[in-house]
């Protein structure tokens, strides 16, 4: 539906993005996910017609528009701001882009009740953008982009400038537009759950340069890059010499590594899974948990920090000066003080399954 | 406490310094012979010379409004959207005026306006010119401060988005975008151009009646209706400042 091939972007010197290349199918909800500064939102820009790529083309339904005007694009476009016409009432903020198509004054109408009742703003049809709260004012947003009918929906950062509980009940009223609408959607965040929730699939963007491209839990769980593991979500690096390695399947090895004296046990790719190699391994915190016995798998070590975060409490455990950060889901928690001594164990990345092809909560790299 | 106090000493012996003048030329606008009244005011206001000096106050005045809204609107607007580093260039320049005494610039527009093909030198014709020139500072302030303040890119953007023509754009976005700032800047040229008496005195040598040579006039003559003359102007100047005011409020309120 969509595809850009080796996108480059320059402001004078400085390079906004670099050789991107990407496909969204019809119907994806595909997200790029990047720190400020990493190229993500001059992408969708280039999209929407508002930047010109220094090289580079940009296809939709195979038809290069590149050099297209914005306006000739066909492409619905929600800024972070709203950008809702002030002088306009929501009624003609939707029809406007309508009226610009020389829809009939009948369709109009009827479509913005459609518009109107999808989001439950009937009632503010004649008010203006500075008598919405922020939420409405995204709502009208929102389907002011999809009046026309879009084959393509962008949003660059759409709930960023909400305060967190009306961002959480949009996300999931954005997520069912955009089902029930089937529009392909193009998003622009940093905001991590944002992206893992809505997603289908994520392109972590860094320094104008595509890291990865997955599905939300390839990125999770099996990050190509310590820019994507360390960027999503909280990682901690353990870096250990291969003890024993066994066959297992999908191409990776049961290994044994000694990490600060104990044996870890974990899976890694062929080429890196041989006695003796030093590898270094990225585990979520919620990988580990806390057991009473020691073994010879457990990790001995010292609370030092304990921070409790609503759901999650997360626990700063002192290993041989090596810090490791573990989270407990909170209703479970065991109350352990700063000073205890703890054992940890590693919970074996439990998604590589033998009986299926599902593989995840590993990380390989060197 | 004490901050408080200081601060309204100041603002007390403040509006002292603003208002003594202002009563002092008010009381004297009442005068007559050994009591008050408002002769001089009814007296003014019979007069056909003050009339006419209203209203050629009044069509230069819009003149110069309208030669000021085609002027420098576009390019400004024009700029601000397409090379925002050039809006700095023409704010540095749109200065120049500030620092520029009307007297130097009266001079300049009658030796340059002197001989054919535009020998408008003792005519009227120059002073919209000259005016939209020295309101401009303030004009283009007005103009550039609301396009920051609507974020006027990001409409023109979404505009775009939505599919709209470039001229449908402007006429349904951007001209109502912009008209509080223009508004607001209408009013400053409107203030100016009422008031201003060094270029009129120059290019026109004193021959075309406006409200500022007018009160010239009546000052040698009658000092009570030159008072009264003056207070009346303070009245127009108070009124564009007030609708100002109120034009700025609504439009933040909008935003």
């Amino acid at each position: 539906m969509l595809e850009i091939q080796h996108l480059i972007k320059m402001f004078g010197n400085f390079k906004a993005t670099n050789d991107i290349s990407l496909k969204v199918e019809k119907g994806e909800f595909v997200t790029i996910l990047g720190p400020s500064g990493s190229g993500k939102s001059t992408v969708l820009r280039m999209i929407a017609g508002l930047e010109t790529p220094s090289s580079g083309d940009i296809f939709i339904n195979d038809k290069n528009v590149t050099k297209l005007a914005p306006q000739k694009r066909e492409i619905g476009l929600v800024f972070q701001s709203y950008a809702l016409f002030p002088n306009m009432t929501v009624t003609e903020n939707i029809a406007y882009p309508l009226r610009s198509r020389k829809w009939t004054k009948s369709d109009i109408s009827e479509r913005i009740n459609e518009l109107l009742s999808m989001v439950g703003l009937e009632h503010r049809a004649a008010h203006y953008p500075h008598q919405l709260s922020g939420g409405e004012k995204q709502r009208v947003a929102l389907v002011r982009s999809l009046a026309f009918r879009p084959p393509l929906l962008l949003l660059d950062e759409p709930l960023s400038a909400l305060d967190a509980k009306v961002r959480e009940k949009l996300r999931v009223s954005l997520k069912d537009i955009q089902k029930a609408m089937g529009v392909t959607t193009l998003m622009v965040t940093h905001d991590q759950e944002e992206a893992f929730e809505l997603s289908d699939r994520i392109i972590v963007m860094n320094e104008g340069r595509i890291e990865q491209i997955g599905t939300p839990t390839e990125i999770y769980y099996t990050p190509k890059t310590n820019f994507t593991a360390s960027f999503v979500g909280q990682t901690n690096l353990i870096t250990g010499v291969v003890m024993q390695s066994e066959p297992w399947n999908n191409g990776l090895r049961k290994v044994k590594l000694n990490f600060l004296g104990s044996i870890i046990e974990w899976f890694l790719p062929e080429k890196e899974a041989t006695v003796g190699n030093t590898v270094s391994i990225h585990v979520r915190p919620e990988s580990f948990f806390f057991t009473s016995e020691a073994s010879q798998y457990d990790l001995l070590g010292k609370v030092i920090a304990i921070r409790f975060m609503g759901s999650i409490t997360r626990y700063s455990v002192d290993m041989k000066d090596h810090i490791l950060i573990v989270d407990c889901v909170s209703s479970f928690r065991q109350w352990f003080s700063v000073g205890d001594n703890v054992w940890l164990n590693l919970q074996l990345p439990s998604a590589v399954d033998p009986n299926t092809d599902r593989q995840a909560d590993i990380r390989f790299s060197n | 406490m004490l901050r408080k106090s200081l601060t309204k000493i100041v603002l007390i012996l403040f509006g002292l310094e603003m208002f003594i003048p202002l009563l002092g030329l008010s009381v004297f606008s009442l005068k007559s012979g050994s009591h008050l009244s408002l002769n001089s005011y009814s007296g003014l206001l019979m007069d056909p010379t003050f009339h006419q000096a209203l209203l050629h106050s009044l069509v230069i005045s819009l003149i110069t409004i309208l030669l000021s809204i085609v002027l420098f609107t576009p390019p400004v607007w024009y700029a601000y959207m397409h090379y925002p580093a050039i809006v700095r260039i023409i704010e540095g320049i749109s200065f120049i005026p500030f620092v520029l005494p009307g007297v130097v610039l009266g001079l300049g527009y009658v030796q340059f306006f002197s001989n054919p093909p535009f020998a408008w030198s003792g005519t009227p014709n120059l002073l919209p010119f000259a005016f939209a020139l020295m309101g401009m500072p303030f004009y283009l302030q007005a103009v550039i401060n609301r396009l920051h303040l609507v974020d006027a890119k990001t409409y023109h953007e979404a505009s775009q988005s939505l599919g709209a023509s470039p001229f449908r754009s402007w006429m349904q976005v951007h001209m109502p975008l912009l008209r509080p700032g223009v508004l607001n800047g209408a009013i400053l040229i409107f203030s100016i151009s009422m008031g201003e008496f060094a270029i009129t005195q120059l290019t026109t040598g004193g021959s075309y009646m406006t409200l500022a040579i007018y009160l010239q006039v009546l000052f040698q003559n009658n000092p009570v209706q030159g008072s009264a003359m003056a207070i009346i102007a303070l009245f127009i100047a108070i009124l564009a400042v007030f609708i100002s005011f109120i034009t700025v409020a609504r439009e933040r309120k909008e935003v």
